[in-house]
């Protein structure tokens, strides 16, 4: 078995050498015309803050995405008027293509929690998660409880609850995680809620695009504290993570 | 990080909440023509836009469950 060199057309070779094994292998070009793409490394674009505007690398098959919104911000404990958390914002990727909006917070503990939503648009397809909703950390009495953690999202780095007269814990940045809910030490006060989690999505985009716009979410506010408790804790922000991969 | 509140100039209510490392004005970086980037630390979305300043709605009524003993 030997080489074949192909002469350059003003300079250089190209040599084609075939393995060294025994028997016969073969080596069948496509039946169009372009260019032979080599396998090679998939490219990772992190989006952390801000907007503006992806480029799809040249020769790029396929794009995943994942990304979440901005946590929901943890309310503020105590009696009087601690007041709600802030909704976290909507991380989206292409127009009308890849949205998910943020986590929220109910102000005190209570069952009617809602996270975020992740909404997959075609072309795209993939599957959105709906955020999860903050964990009841209260215990038995309003006096000296803990309030709610916020609700995980897939990246994790939730805020957990303050505890009495503690402010929450703030979610992870760039996690989508909702921020802990203040504690609570007045008899007539109340644990203050977690904020929920952001929407999840995770997709394929086949035949992309030359471009797609792309927003980050910022995570939601933290509620302020009410009488003798603990004031909520700040959203974590949102993340979009973009691989190009061109086999 | 520097918050901003995302207005769309057709509405004129706050449609989204995006952090910026340097303060923003005008149409937000890659985004459509008909949305703007207000600096804003107190901003909600839904929250509604006039004269450079941002009205956030209504707290969400709280629901008071006090934990059972």
């Amino acid at each position: 078995m030997g080489d074949i060199v192909l002469a350059g057309s003003t300079s250089g070779t190209t040599t084609l050498t075939p393995a060294a094994v025994s028997g016969t292998t073969t080596l069948t070009l496509p039946a169009t015309t372009g260019t032979v793409a080599l396998y090679a490394n998939p490219q990772i674009t992190t989006y952390t803050s801000g907007s503006g505007t992806y480029t799809t690398p040249t020769g790029a098959k396929y794009l995943v995405v994942k990304m979440v919104g901005g946590g929901g911000g943890g309310s503020g404990g105590g009696g009087g008027s601690p007041s709600t958390g802030g909704t976290g914002g909507t991380t989206t990727f292409g127009t009308s293509l890849l949205s998910c909006t943020g986590g929220s917070s109910t102000g005190q503990i209570s069952s009617s929690q809602a996270g975020g939503v992740g909404t997959v648009s075609s072309p795209a397809i993939g599957y959105g998660i709906t955020g999860a909703v903050s964990a009841a950390n209260g215990i038995a009495s309003a006096v000296a409880s803990s309030g709610g953690s916020g609700g995980a999202s897939p990246f994790g780095g939730n805020g957990f609850g303050g505890w009495s007269l503690n402010a929450g814990q703030a979610a992870v940045a760039n996690s989508g995680s909702g921020g802990g809910g203040g504690g609570n030490a007045n008899a007539s006060g109340y644990i203050g809620a977690g904020g929920t989690a952001g929407g999840y999505i995770d997709a394929i985009i086949t035949s992309p695009s030359s471009t797609y716009s792309y927003a980050i979410a910022s995570g939601g506010t933290a509620g302020t504290v009410g009488t003798t408790g603990g004031a909520g804790s700040v959203g974590g922000s949102g993340i979009i993570i973009v691989i190009a991969y061109f086999g | 990080m520097i918050r901003h509140c995302i207005i769309d100039t057709n509405t004129n209510l706050v449609v989204n909440i995006i952090d910026y490392e340097t303060e923003q004005t005008g149409v937000p970086i890659g985004l459509e023509e008909h949305l703007l980037c207000v600096k804003s630390d107190t901003g909600q979305i839904g929250g509604n836009y006039a004269n450079g300043v941002i009205i956030n709605p209504p707290q969400p009524k709280l629901i008071m469950l006090r934990a059972a003993l």
